[in-house]
């Protein structure tokens, strides 16, 4: 079921064009990766501002409560181009192993956000305003920049996983 | 005698040079696009460019030298076909100048007394540059930008 969805999502005109388009197949790839460039940067600075890396003129409060939207903004704008590269190899990257991995680890940023939002990320708008982060704050950051990490080293491994033989692409 | 580069020989360890790569680069060109989107009154208004810049700069320069340092050993791998290939000569001339551009122009535009008009002007060249080395990363396997 799942599987013939992936099929026909892959064989629609338009993606069956991306996938065999010479120029605009490697510029969404290309896209993808500059607005994790962009956006990655602000994940980044957040969790050392946490870790307390990120020199104390700039409060981490600060930094937690303005980037929290741009970094919404970001996710949308990388996982749309994903989605576009998704759609156009969907079934192939049904079998892609570390995908698969890729989509689990995403599944873990929400679950983190779940536990640690309340705790570290949120409260530290009120709480840590001049003191060092709290141990569980701390955790937070450290946890969320190990995610990250596995998921682009994740992605960075899906193109290197051949296709599987009797793919359907019309 | 001739010595067997190791990333030639594992598929495994080329892989993790490459995650090194992207995330010294996501370092470098995410800190340093804090930076132009805050010139570009775009986000953290409360702080001021030159606090953000100093804040980053050491982040910035760190994943710089990350992804020059990766950026040699996987071209350590084939030397030869990547001199040859019009993209990957393209985005080193862009990287010389990006770098010089971040360690000049846009050091000064943080500073304070600087025109909004100014700071706005090198922030986009700087998004623009940074953007365009990422892509021509990604053009390279295809050497994209070898026209004719």
């Amino acid at each position: 079921m799942l599987l013939a969805l992936l099929q026909w999502i892959q064989n629609t005109g338009v993606f069956a064009y991306l996938r065999s388009s010479a120029y605009l197949y490697p510029v969404i790839l290309a896209l993808h990766l500059s607005a994790i460039s962009l956006f990655g940067g602000m994940i980044v600075v957040t969790n050392l501002s946490l870790l307390g890396w990120i020199p104390r003129q700039i409060a981490p409060a600060a930094v937690i409560d303005g980037l929290r939207v741009p970094k919404r903004v970001g996710l949308i704008i990388a996982a749309t181009f994903g989605l576009l590269l998704f759609c156009c190899k969907a079934e192939q990257y049904y079998y892609n192993t570390y995908f698969r991995a890729k989509l689990l680890l995403f599944a873990l940023v929400a679950v983190h956000a779940l536990v640690f939002r309340s705790r570290g990320y949120k409260r530290s708008s009120e709480a840590i305003q001049a003191q060092p982060p709290n141990p569980q704050s701390r955790l937070g950051a450290a946890l969320s920049l190990l995610l990250w990490a596995g998921i682009l080293t994740a992605g960075r491994a899906i193109g290197y996983v051949p296709a599987p033989p009797g793919l359907h692409f019309l | 005698m001739a010595v067997e580069n190791p990333l030639n020989l594992s598929e495994f360890d080329y892989i993790v040079v490459e995650c090194f790569h992207i995330a010294g680069f996501v370092l470098a060109v995410g800190m340093t696009a804090i930076v132009d989107f805050r010139l570009l009154g775009l986000i953290l208004p409360k702080q001021t460019p030159q606090q953000l810049a100093s804040a980053t700069a050491l982040w910035v320069a760190g994943g710089l030298l990350i992804s020059i340092f990766t950026g040699f050993m996987l071209f350590s791998v084939d030397p030869d076909s990547y001199f040859s290939n019009v993209t990957f000569l393209v985005k080193m001339i862009c990287l010389c100048v990006a770098i010089a551009f971040n360690y000049t122009i846009h050091r000064k535009a943080v500073l304070p007394g600087v025109t909004p008009r100014r700071g706005k002007i090198t922030a986009c060249i700087s998004l623009v540059l940074w953007i365009w080395i990422v892509c021509c990363g990604i053009f390279i396997a295809n050497n994209l930008l070898n026209i004719g």
